[in-house]
């Protein structure tokens, strides 16, 4: 399983890809909902982290357009990544977990640590 | 005989004489003294002549036909058909009277009735209707003579030749007759009652006979002898006692017609108080009462001191409309009038004007004038109307017959004319109070009026509509057709026309517009010079002025176009200006044009005027600082609702470099026994970065904040920049934070005038946008060109330094970016402080939503524009700004 890293700002893709290449994952990303959405469709197994707020397509966009692609949404895990203070736009989400930002090292680890063993 | 009959038979309404009765009475005679015939004269006042009433003749050839009572059906000649309709005629007519004739009834034996024969209708001896004047005949011998007189035919022959003209065929010529005088009893309580006249006339009557009775014998041998002389003066008295009483019933009958009429007069009063109507009573009781041809009536008004004729009839023929337009004369044209009616004001009766030139010629003022020429009439009567001590007008009375008026009659006209007097007077008074009812009532009515405009006025809290109603109302509530409010400015230099209430369309035509915006739009026109000008001085002096023509004059001269305008072409002779104060300080004035010519306001006018003032200028006040209010808090929440969009953008502008800060460091942290050195300096620059990104974010805020309110002056230092070593060092900044290119096109020889720190931040900040709309691999361009001002897009010319054909030359500068545009709903509003494109919730990008406020702000503090150029979803987007351009300076050595 990949792991995806869907971001608009490069310094959160660039530090993910930090995190998560010092534990040993290697990541790809995208620039905002579209293209991941590209990248979902294809045979491959990813984890998401996807962040909520992007221009062109959001995060919640993504989430809702995977409602109505159950084949798509099944082979992948999603976690959110969302503002502190948005959670309650978010809960309506089918995902799979939630970080809060600003978070740090841990909250990445342990948001993904179970999908990956 | 009995008081029964005596009344029953009364059937003589169209009678001068109760003929029926005095029938009775002469048969009666006749019997009494065996006489044949008998005639009965009696004295006509008219003719003042004796005249033939009653002719009976006994039927002598058969007794025994009495019952066959052929009494000849003798029918008077009504000399005066005048009548008293709808009369009941009292019964008892004098208690006195009645007594008398009831004693001299009852010697009466009743005798073997007399049989009368039909008279021959053509008889000539004492015929019906013949007349005998004084001294005539043997009637008018007995009348003179004042005695019984019994004559023999051959006697009467000698006597009165002209009397004994042949009879008809078979007619019996008399053999003897027996004349007895009627003589009014000297009886009654009336003749002393009766006023004494100015110019009683002369007495007309001798002796006061009523008249004559005539008895004669036609059978041979028969005649009357000397001593039943008596007898006949008793059964004379009998007459006179019945004629008097009659006499005295008519004139009781009279009176009580005067005295329903005078009621029906009195009864008009007050509450018919209308001229023409009472005039009309007036008429209708004088002829009733005296049979006049012309009639004048004549009022004296103490107040304006002059004589009015209100209705005059001459020779029956009325003349129409002189009560509502009298003919007016002063005192001195009515000399004899004044005399009569003001200093001697008495009655005046002339009653036989053609017996009397020289009356005619003393009073010819009062027989001429408005009622035509009245010395041809034979009775005159001027009437005073007396109210206590002073005479108040007068009724002129003349008629066709002399001695037309009798003391009776002046006595029931004078009754009339005082109550009417008082009637009038009555009139008066009652028109007074209500007149002064009416003043209360419509003072009531404006205060109500007035109280309910200011009620209108205090209610309304929007001013516009405030001042169109408080200019309304006041022009309403005094009828003027243009009422202006001007409002003094902040400043208090001028006047300015807030509401205009234009019932003639005088202002409308001044300004010769028919659409009403922009009509409305002219009316801000309307500016008046306040500070230093007479409105100043006069405003300081009281609480209301008049504006002359001069003044409006100079007013206008010294005002501007538009209220010149206003003054000149309103056409105006007279304006009343009221102050319009809130406790000492002058909000505005209220200027009330005068509705016609020179007409200055009433002072209760003013009053309500001054008053509604007052409370507009509470009103408006009120108004005003609702308005401030209401402004302010709209503003408030506009500010507040930025604020919070300003938060969540803040919140998450701060979250992204806060998120790399958190993550990096809780990284390093971790892994610290693990990372390479490089690793470390990687992470550590990306803290920094970060951090940056924090603090620009931090001095974008406080520096928007510095420049506070959008009206404040930014202090800058202003002196030549050259724009390319400005792009360059903004470009050089931002380039390590960003991934696109930037390309220049500058020339090195572009330099401007403006501070050179504001210009930097400018560019940096809009390179710093193009940067964030853009993908990494767009490319963002910033050219700069020089041009003239007049050249710039229409909307971005500032057109206040294009006068006097000046185009000052400027340098554009435009940044170009590759992104995904600028809704357009958004492409005003970005300029806004605290507000970003409505996208930025769902699309994070970098810049706290002051960075194009704080751009625009400085580029037009220098003297230049910022503004979007252009934006096309998709493409991308175009900034430009532009500043004044000036030459290169010298290169320094």
């Amino acid at each position: 399983m990949k792991v995806l890293v869907v971001d608009d700002d490069p310094i959160i893709r660039d530090m993910m890809a930090d995190i998560l290449e010092c534990e040993g994952y290697p990541i790809c990303v995208a620039r905002n909902g579209m293209e991941a959405l590209k990248l979902l469709r294809s045979d491959e197994h990813y984890l998401v982290f996807l962040d909520v707020m992007m221009p062109v397509m959001s995060g919640k966009d993504v989430c809702e357009q995977l409602e109505t692609e159950p084949h798509v949404r099944q082979q992948h895990i999603i976690i959110l990544m969302s503002a502190l203070d948005k959670l309650e736009e978010v809960t309506s989400c089918k995902v799979d977990g939630i970080i809060p930002k600003p978070f740090v090292v841990e909250d990445v680890i342990q948001a993904l640590e179970p999908y990956m063993q | 005989m009995s008081t029964a009959i005596w009344g029953e038979s009364e059937t003589r309404s169209d009678e001068n004489y109760p003929l029926s009765l005095l029938k009775n009475l002469l048969q009666q005679m006749m019997e009494q003294f065996t006489a044949q015939g008998a005639c009965l004269a009696l004295y006509d006042e008219n003719i003042r002549q004796m005249v033939i009433r009653l002719h009976l003749r006994a039927h002598i050839s058969s007794p025994s036909s009495a019952a066959n009572n052929n009494i000849e059906d003798i029918v008077t000649v009504p000399l005066n058909p005048r009548k008293a309709p709808g009369i009941t005629r009292p019964l008892n007519p004098s208690a006195s009277a009645l007594g008398r004739m009831r004693r001299l009834s009852k010697p009466l034996s009743p005798l073997d009735p007399v049989t009368l024969q039909p008279l021959p209708s053509h008889t000539t001896l004492f015929s019906l209707g013949e007349a005998y004047t004084f001294g005539q005949g043997l009637i008018g011998t007995t009348w003179r003579k004042n005695e019984p007189i019994i004559l023999r035919s051959d006697e009467y022959a000698a006597a009165h030749p002209v009397d004994s003209q042949p009879l008809a065929q078979n007619e019996r010529v008399p053999t003897c007759f027996f004349a007895i005088p009627i003589q009014d009893p000297p009886v009654l309580s009336t003749q002393s009652t009766q006023p004494v006249q100015p110019m009683q006339p002369p007495t007309q009557r001798p002796q006061n006979m009523l008249g004559v009775i005539v008895l004669y014998q036609t059978l041979p041998g028969a005649s009357f002898q000397q001593r039943q002389s008596d007898e006949a003066l008793l059964w004379a008295e009998r007459f006179g006692l019945y004629l008097q009483n009659d006499r005295l019933q008519s004139s009781q009958i009279r009176t009580n017609d005067y005295m329903k009429r005078l009621q029906q007069i009195s009864t008009a009063f007050p509450s018919d108080v209308i001229l023409s109507k009472l005039v009309e009573n007036v008429y209708q009781f004088v002829t009733a009462v005296v049979p006049i041809s012309s009639m004048l009536l004549t009022f004296y008004d103490r107040d304006t001191k002059k004589i009015y004729d209100v209705f005059a009839i001459d020779h029956g023929k009325r003349l129409e409309g002189l009560h509502e337009q009298p003919v007016i004369a002063q005192q001195g044209d009515r000399p004899c009038w004044w005399h009569i009616t003001q200093e001697q004001q008495c009655t005046l009766l002339i009653p036989a004007i053609q017996q009397e030139p020289e009356s005619v010629q003393q009073y010819e003022e009062l027989l001429k004038g408005t009622w035509g020429d009245q010395s041809s009439a034979e009775s005159f009567l001027l009437l005073p109307m007396k109210m206590f001590t002073r005479v108040v007008g007068s009724l002129s009375l003349a008629s066709m017959r002399p001695d037309a008026f009798s003391a009776e009659d002046i006595l029931a006209l004078e009754t009339m004319v005082q109550q009417i007097t008082v009637g009038i007077e009555n009139a008066k008074l009652y028109d007074r109070a209500n007149q002064s009812v009416k003043r209360a009532r419509q003072r009531e009515e404006s205060l109500a009026a007035m109280n309910s405009a200011l009620l209108a006025i205090s209610s309304v809290l929007n001013l516009t509509e405030l001042l169109h109603k408080f200019v309304e109302t006041s022009a309403k509530l005094v009828e003027a057709g243009l009422c202006t409010f001007f409002q003094l400015t902040p400043d208090g230099e001028e006047l300015v026309a807030q509401a205009i209430y234009d019932r003639t369309g005088k202002w409308k035509d001044a300004t010769q517009t028919s659409s009403r915006e922009k009509h409305d739009d002219l009316i801000e026109m309307i500016r008046l010079p306040f500070h230093n000008s007479l409105l100043a001085e006069m405003v300081e002096a009281g609480s209301f002025f008049y504006l002359d023509t001069m003044m409006l004059e100079e007013l206008a001269q010294a005002s501007g176009e538009g209220g010149a305008i206003f003054l000149r072409e309103t056409h105006s002779h007279k304006m009343l200006m009221i102050p319009v104060r809130y406790q000492t300080e002058i909000v505005g004035i209220l200027a009330v044009h005068t509705p016609w010519h020179d007409r200055v306001f009433r002072p209760e006018e003013v009053s309500t005027l001054l008053a509604i003032s007052s409370q507009a200028a509470s009103a408006i006040r009120n108004a005003q600082l609702f308005e401030q209010i209401r402004d302010a808090n709209a503003e408030l929440k506009r500010m507040d609702k930025l604020k919070d969009e300003f938060i969540v953008t803040a919140s998450h502008e701060l979250r992204t470099p806060l998120s790399a800060i958190s993550g990096y460091a809780s990284l390093l942290k971790r892994q610290s026994s693990r990372i390479t050195p490089q690793q470390v300096l990687r992470y550590g620059t990306k803290i920094s970065g970060a951090t940056q990104q924090l603090i620009d974010l931090v001095a974008n805020m406080t520096e928007a904040a510095k420049m506070g309110a959008i009206d404040k002056k930014l202090e800058l230092q202003v002196g030549p920049v050259q724009l390319l070593a400005a792009a360059e060092i903004a470009s050089t900044m931002l380039s390590i934070n960003i991934e696109q290119n930037i390309t220049m096109h500058i020339d090195p020889q572009l330099w401007v005038t403006c501070d050179a720190l504001p210009l930097r931040q400018v560019i940096t900040n809009l390179l710093d946008n193009a940067a964030k709309y853009s993908p990494p691999t767009g490319q963002i361009v910033i050219t700069a060109s020089e041009a003239n001002l007049s050249q710039l897009p229409e909307g971005q010319v500032d057109y206040s330094k294009l006068v006097n054909g000046e185009d000052p030359e400027v340098v554009l500068v435009r940044v170009r970016d590759e992104g995904d545009g600028i809704p357009l709903e958004d492409q005003e509003k970005i300029f806004e402080k605290f507000v970003r494109a409505s996208r930025s919730l769902t699309t994070p990008v970098r810049g706290s939503g002051l960075g194009l406020y704080i751009c625009r702000r400085y580029i037009e503090a220098m003297g230049g524009k910022l503004w979007l150029e252009m934006s096309v979803p998709g493409e991308g987007s175009i900034f430009s700004f532009y500043l004044p351009r000036i030459e290169a300076p010298p290169i320094e050595s």
